[in-house]
Order: structure tokens, then sequence, then C-alpha cells
């Protein structure tokens, strides 16, 4: 090979990499935000009426396992964005990535443990926050979006 | 040679994008923590640069500077790689 030979040399990660996208997050986070407004806009009916309360338990019931299930999704989705994705070099453009992080997580556990609409939008907010990080540090501009 | 820098693993050493200067490899010796040049053990037509960490006869073991567990294909992966796959090291100033 000569001086003025140039060839490319990989320094990729441990993976293949590339399928990450935090619309998975996004996605879970949406379905947590919605079962929460579904369950504090439930009205409970009568004590007296039998049938009517039981479809109420059943559908509030099944509001609070979604809401469960996606909470616990999203946070699974975040950490696979936080600890996977997002790197040590990552840190010098988003400083707060650490921190937006822990938030969102724990927001995530808020969601689950309460029927809070104000914690949901925070969740979403933060969700954003990471959207606009990770296509920060892929280069891109992409829009954030939301399904409902 | 010159040889391009493509992705993180070697950061903060090396970014993505960065170009070193190499001199061809032709049986000289190759230290600890020097910055190597070589053919992936399983993937033959991609070719890697990483830092040598450990040396054993004709074997060594290749690392990425990244201290992200994640952000390195590197012998942790694909094991000791053969003193024949090296290609380059990089050229140092002393």
């Amino acid at each position: 090979m000569s001086e003025e030979t140039i060839i490319e040399a990989e320094a990729h990660c441990d993976g293949p990499c590339g399928v990450y996208d935090p619309a998975s997050a996004r996605i879970a986070g949406e379905a947590v935000q919605s079962m929460t407004n579904k369950m504090l806009a439930l009205s409970c009916p009568s004590t007296d009426d039998g049938p009517a309360m039981a479809a109420y338990l059943n559908t509030m019931s099944r509001y609070a396992a979604i809401k469960e299930d996606e909470a616990q999704t999203c946070k699974h989705e975040l950490l696979v964005l936080w600890t996977d994705f997002f790197k040590p070099q990552h840190l010098e453009a988003n400083p707060g990535l650490h921190d937006t992080f822990w938030q969102a997580a724990k927001l995530c556990s808020a969601c689950k443990v309460e029927v809070s609409a104000i914690h949901a939008q925070e969740l979403m907010d933060a969700i954003e926050a990471i959207h606009s990080m990770f296509w920060g540090v892929k280069g891109r501009e992409i829009s954030w979006i939301r399904a409902s | 040679m010159k040889v391009v820098v493509k992705g993180d693993s070697m950061w903060p050493t090396l970014n993505d994008g960065d170009m070193i200067q190499c001199e061809e490899y032709a049986s000289q010796e190759i230290s600890i923590s020097s910055i190597v040049v070589f053919t992936h053990p399983f993937k033959h037509a991609v070719t890697c640069v990483k830092r040598v960490k450990r040396i054993e006869g004709d074997q060594l073991f290749v690392q990425g500077d990244n201290p992200d567990p994640t952000a390195s294909d590197d012998s942790h992966n694909f094991g000791w790689i053969a003193r024949t796959s090296i290609l380059a090291i990089e050229r140092t100033n002393d």
C-alpha cells in the first residue's frame, strides 16, 4: 500500500446499529395518558345498580391494567434508548441527558401508581425532549408527532 | 497510508470521520496501547480500528477506547485476533 492509500476502518458498536426510535416510548406514553384521562372521566354509577357497577369496575380495571402495562413498556423503551443508544460522547451536546431520562423513568413509575393527568403530561413532555435529543444526535430534523 | 475512522468506538481518542496516519504492518513490533487496523475475524470484508490491550504470542486482545460497554465491537465480542490479521499500525511521533 502506498503513502497515498486511504482506507476506511470500522469503529462501530457491538450490535447491528440503527434500529432505535423514541416512537416506541412515545406510543406507550400516549397510551398511559389516554388511559389516565379515561379513568378520570369515568363516572361511578350508583352502588344500588349492580350491573352498572360491575360494568364500571370491569372498565376501570381494564383501563388500570392497560395503564400499568403501557407505563412499564414506556419505561423499558426509554431505558433501551438511555443505556444502549446514547453514548458518553452524546453528553457533550446534551448535558441534561441523564436527568431527563431519570425523570422520565420516574414519571413512568408515577403514572403507574397514580391517576394523574399532570404526571401523564409531564411524561409526554419528557418523551418529546428525548425525541429532540435523539434525532439531534442523528443529525436529522424529525417533527414531534402524536398518534392521538 | 491514511485510514478514515467510521464510528465512535474509539471516542474520545478518535471521532467518526477522523483520518489517521498509519504505516503498513510488516511484522514490526506491536506494543500495548498501539492503535491497529485489522481485518475483522468473522467478517473478512470489514476493516476495523482498535487499541491493543494485551498481547500473548501471535494473539492480540483489541478494544475500543469508548468507555460505554455497548459502544465497541472488539475482542470482548469476537475474541483475540491473530497477528496475521493486522493491516496497519497508527504512526506515532515518538
